[in-house]
């Protein structure tokens, strides 16, 4: 029986030829990678086209790993800087989508309601969550993202995206009284 | 529908947010809650309730000190309209944490598995070794030009250091020679002796006592 090898033992051997064992880096941390992107980019096409590039970039950059660290945290930090500057140019592009009717049947098959009334409800909170998510700032949606899917602490928020750890405090303040504000009729207290 | 009084509606601006960020740009500190101002979690009214309103997102994600964490308790126990604030925030993260889960199912195993085929198709033929990054060979005439760049160095300072040292040698020369006059000129001309043929020795010696003979002591008898 084979012992397990290491992230650190795979980049070893891919950067001594081998493209297998970053495959198999590859294969580990897919999912991972992946719902990074989803969390910030928030489309699934753009969530697979930047895990591709992440990855792409990642064995570009594969001699730049020292070592020192976990390589799913560099992985990490190269996946949300990566994010965040596709995000940013992406920006108009997602503020111009806004709440609109193709949102809302985008959202509709999702519901496992069997009321219709009901499933038309949810649908529409679906589509105004979705599109008050786009509307967010890149950062504010990523810290977002990074806490509450990933829960991870606000120091942890900062070392990855390179940000005093009060930036992260004010972006999710300031992303969730916002989010908070737009969902009001949604947000019943 | 959410209660709310008006500092609650929007303690930053949030609302505003594109506003806010071109004023106090994007690195904004929320101001972290004062427990004199606080009165010890008994305050009430709308400075109270706005700083607890703006800490209570790290006081939900379980950021804040132990006084802080403390002393938001101890408001929102007392104030209804930040308690409903924070359920509201507690919601709002609800709805966001499953609308994220249902809108982003994991790709099945056979998407997964064409994705990091095509992964693998894209990649370039080797990545950057360190090895890469190593020095590269030097070429000759660049060799060239750094060794007539180190020589002319060299070169430069030995003559500095010669010019120096000549330059400290005939000044601390020409001192010596000055000095030299000076004391001379300061000697007593009177005193100065004329050396002639007839009084080579302008003073005649001291006259010093005959040395006196002294026999060895006789050697002891015995």
């Amino acid at each position: 029986m084979y012992p397990i090898p290491t992230d650190e033992k795979l980049v070893a051997r891919t950067l001594a030829g081998d493209q297998n064992a970053f495959r198999v880096l590859v294969e580990r941390h897919y999912n991972a990678v992946y719902r990074l992107c989803r969390s910030i980019l928030r489309h699934a096409e753009d969530a697979e086209d930047a895990t591709q590039e992440v990855f792409v970039r990642a064995y570009e950059a594969l001699g730049q790993f020292s070592g020192r660290g976990a390589f799913s945290a560099w992985l990490r930090r190269l996946t949300v800087n990566h994010c965040l500057n596709r995000a940013q140019a992406a920006s108009a592009k997602a503020a111009a989508r806004s709440y609109s009717l193709d949102l809302l049947a985008e959202t509709l098959p999702a519901s496992i309601e069997s009321d219709p009334a009901e499933r038309l409800r949810r649908a529409e909170e679906r589509a105004r969550i979705k599109s008050e998510l786009e509307c967010l700032p890149p950062q504010q949606r990523a810290a977002l993202g990074l806490r509450l899917l990933e829960g991870l602490s606000y120091e942890e928020i900062a070392d990855l995206m390179g940000v005093p750890v009060n930036s992260v405090r004010s972006w999710l303040h300031r992303g969730r009284a916002r989010l908070r504000e737009a969902l009001e009729e949604v947000v019943k207290c | 529908m959410l209660k709310r009084t008006d500092p609650i509606a929007d303690p930053q601006g949030a609302g505003n947010a594109s506003q806010d960020e071109s004023v106090s740009g994007p690195f904004a500190v929320i101001p972290p809650i004062d427990v004199v101002e606080l009165n010890g979690g008994q305050g009430e009214g709308n400075d109270a309730c706005r700083l607890v309103l703006t800490n209570l997102s790290a006081y939900q994600d379980g950021e804040l000190d132990p006084d802080q964490q403390r002393i938001v308790e101890a408001h929102l126990a007392k104030c209804t309209g930040c308690a409903s604030n924070l359920d509201a925030l507690r919601e709002t993260d609800r709805l966001l944490q499953r609308e994220w889960q249902e809108s982003g199912p994991l790709p099945s195993s056979l998407e997964t598995r064409q994705a990091i085929d095509s992964i693998m198709a894209a990649l370039p033929p080797a990545p950057a070794t360190p090895a890469q990054f190593a020095p590269k060979r030097v070429h000759s005439r660049a060799r060239w030009m750094r060794f007539s760049t180190g020589l002319a160095g060299l070169l430069a300072l030995i003559s500095l250091m010669w010019s120096s040292y000549r330059i400290g040698y005939l000044h601390g020369r020409r001192s010596i020679l000055n000095r030299s006059a000076t004391l001379h000129s300061q000697l007593p001309q009177a005193s100065e002796p004329t050396l002639t043929f007839v009084s080579f020795s302008p003073t005649a010696p001291a006259a010093t006592p005959p040395l006196e003979r002294r026999d060895p002591p006789p050697h002891p008898t015995p």
